[in-house]
């Protein structure tokens, strides 16, 4: 397949912004790196559709610090699919993967991806790498999208038993395997020293990440949620490079003034709440709603969390290794669970709420057992709202805010606020 | 002092209107149909005219329910869940676990000892498990809503409705009386399956005893009898009225409320 198609996949994308694009408004992007981010994201996601570039897919967690050393452009369908679904192309999207068999009981990220494949809006790839970490949907999607396109298809198999002694060396040889195979075919020249600065970028930016989320425990939270949690996407897909650096660097700045000077995310913050999961990508209302009329800031959402340690960057492979053995949400139950009661207690949370995805069994797997074993012990509410991350149909607002409104009374009556 | 509460529903709307003893001087239940708004003014103006007192007279109204959003004269509105918690908990004291299966929704709620919410669960957009399914089932079954429930109670044999989705039980039911099977063995089942499904969203809050079941369902001794059958050793408190509970327990917010402002 000549790469020359990726201009008409771009124009075929473009064709379907310019009928069917509805903009959300984004009222709670008021920070310049939440800018400098999208920037950033947009300015990758071009180079993806560019003849020249050597695009891989990547699922979530691959590390982009070993494409970023290779010159070669990350692609994540997955953030794509969240992106398209805030202007509502998912609609359209959708209905073509429905039309094509897929079932709307499948988790609609990868239906998104499996119609914007058959609709050609996605750039083709030259290689597609997936992990076990979490979804095996897009592994498994990734794989027959590799016979389609007749390109390499990678999969990081990351050990469900993390702690064992062959974990770390198992992990690494993969990636380094996989980063020879990639250099090779893609006539890159495999250059360590690439890899060591990309590891440098990454700890810089992460280490003011770090900082950033401990910001967050400052009362009154200086970020709101609704702006917040895009930053997980990137969290994924843009480590290894000095954009990146700057990107953290600047928001560390604009949160430490506003601790600084006291300033919060709302005027009379009333509670602090703690967001699992991901979030409905085509509404923008409903963090106002919870944030700005209900006064209750979200400080801290999982997705954001920098759960891995410093990277050695005279043993990139190891470090990496060790980078994706250190998440949090994989392997037994107890170890997300000890986050989380660290999250409620470092935030000084008064209420958690998990937007459960439809389709995931993964991550909805424990929400049972964090509400029984940890918020009971500490009488901290549990709202679990059951919706789509990607495809509005099974959304209905006003459902939803009546659950919100009934959790806020609960919230508000433990405080004895009157309302 | 006069206390008033609407709970506007999805198929009905009532409103309570209590004296300032909480002695509940009148109620009424409309059907919401297509215009709540109306419904609300309807049902308001019932409740007054039976208490023989006017608009004025009401010191505070709490607005609740999905409509509660367009009564245009309540002075604020509280979620359902807080008001079917309150007003379940005054009925019955022992309330831990309010089960609320109303015309398109149900729900689950779980109690502190003063009578206040600290869990719930709500089914999401199907109205399978719900009064509305009741009523297209009574329907399959040639006989009224309000019938259901007593010829479930001469079931001999056990059968099972598996599927929940109205539109498919409507099918099985169907399939069923084809098969020969009588109408108050599938009553049976149907109470049974709705029992199930609620008991599934209260088993997520940890249900506790006592248990209260409001919501106009509550009036359907089959389903009563299903749930008992399925938590047996359990007190499970049946209102006189469960339909207005959610509007008693508006109606008793209005009331604390005005005292907290007094």
């Amino acid at each position: 397949m000549d790469k020359s198609i990726r201009r008409l996949e771009f124009e075929n994308l473009w064709g379907l912004l310019k009928q069917k694009r509805e903009k959300q408004s984004s009222s709670f992007y008021t920070l310049k790196a939440t800018k400098m981010r999208s920037s950033l994201l947009g300015k990758l996601f071009r180079r993806a559709y560019q003849k020249d570039s050597v695009v891989a897919w990547r699922s979530s967690f691959v590390p982009s610090e070993i494409l970023f050393a290779l010159d070669i452009i990350p692609f994540a369908p997955e953030g794509v699919i969240a992106m398209f679904a805030n202007s509502h192309l998912t609609d359209e999207i959708l209905r073509v993967a429905e039309d094509h068999g897929c079932s709307r009981d499948t988790c609609s990220f990868l239906r998104g991806i499996e119609g914007s494949v058959i609709n050609d809006y996605m750039p083709m790839p030259d290689f597609l790498i997936a992990t076990s970490l979490y979804c095996h949907g897009s592994a498994q999607v990734f794989k027959s999208l590799s016979k389609k396109y007749n390109k390499d298809f990678f999969y990081i198999d990351v050990p469900f038993h993390y702690e064992r002694p062959y974990a770390v060396d198992y992990v690494a040889k993969q990636l380094e395997d996989m980063m020879k195979k990639i250099a090779e075919k893609s006539n890159r020249k495999f250059d360590i020293d690439k890899l060591k600065q990309a590891i440098i970028y990454s700890n810089q930016a992460s280490d003011y990440f770090a900082k950033v989320n401990k910001l967050r425990m400052h009362k009154p939270s200086p970020m709101l949620g609704g702006e917040a949690i895009d930053y997980a996407v990137m969290l994924a897909h843009t480590f290894g490079i000095p954009e990146m650096v700057d990107i953290c660097k600047t928001l560390y700045e604009e949160l430490k003034e506003r601790v600084d000077k006291g300033i919060g995310a709302v005027e009379e913050e009333k509670h602090r709440i703690l967001w699992r999961q991901l979030r409905p990508y085509y509404t923008n209302t409903l963090f106002d709603y919870i944030e700005r009329t209900h006064k209750a800031v979200i400080v801290f959402e999982e997705a954001n969390c920098v759960y891995w340690k410093e990277m050695d960057p005279e043993q990139p492979f190891k470090s990496l290794a060790k980078k994706l053995l250190s998440n949090y949400g994989f392997g037994q139950v107890q170890r997300w669970l000890d986050f989380t009661n660290s999250f409620v207690i470092d935030y000084s949370i008064d209420g958690v709420i998990e937007f459960a995805h439809w389709g995931c069994r993964y991550l909805s797997a424990s929400t049972q057992i964090v509400k029984d074993k940890i918020l009971q012990s500490k009488n901290i509410p549990i709202l679990v709202i059951d919706g789509d991350c990607i495809d509005r149909r099974d959304y209905s607002d006003g459902q939803v805010k009546t659950r919100i409104d009934a959790f806020i009374e609960i919230l508000n009556r433990k405080k004895g606020y009157k309302k | 002092m006069i206390f008033a509460g609407i709970d506007i529903g999805s198929v009905s709307s009532e409103t309570v209107i209590i004296d300032k003893n909480k002695k509940i001087l009148s109620y009424d239940v409309v059907r919401t149909g297509s215009n709540s708004k109306k419904a609300a003014e309807k049902s308001i103006q019932a409740a007054l005219n039976k208490a023989n007192i006017s608009f004025e007279d009401i010191t505070n109204l709490i607005a609740t329910g999905y409509g509660r959003k367009i009564v245009p004269f309540k002075s604020e509105e509280i979620s359902e869940i807080s008001c079917h918690a309150r007003g379940a908990h005054f009925l019955f004291p022992n309330t831990r676990t309010v089960i609320d299966i109303g015309g398109q929704d149900s729900k689950a709620i779980r109690l502190n000892e003063n009578g206040e919410a600290v869990d719930f669960n709500m089914n999401d957009k199907c109205a399978a498990g719900t009064g509305r399914f009741l009523e297209e089932m009574a329907k399959a079954l040639d006989t009224s809503v309000e019938h259901l429930g007593k010829l479930s109670l001469r079931s001999k044999k056990s059968l099972v409705i598996s599927s929940m989705c109205t539109v498919f039980a409507e099918s099985e039911v169907v399939s069923l009386l084809a098969e020969n099977e009588t109408r108050e063995d599938i009553a049976k089942a149907l109470h049974n399956a709705i029992a199930d499904r609620v008991l599934s969203l209260a088993h997520k809050v940890r249900l506790v005893n006592a248990v209260t079941l409001t919501g106009g369902v509550g009036k359907n001794i089959g389903v009563v009898d299903a749930l008992k059958s399925k938590l047996p050793g359990m007190t499970i408190n049946i209102p006189e009225e469960p339909q207005i509970v959610g509007a008693l327990g508006a109606a008793l917010i209005a009331l604390d409320s005005a005292n907290i402002n007094a």
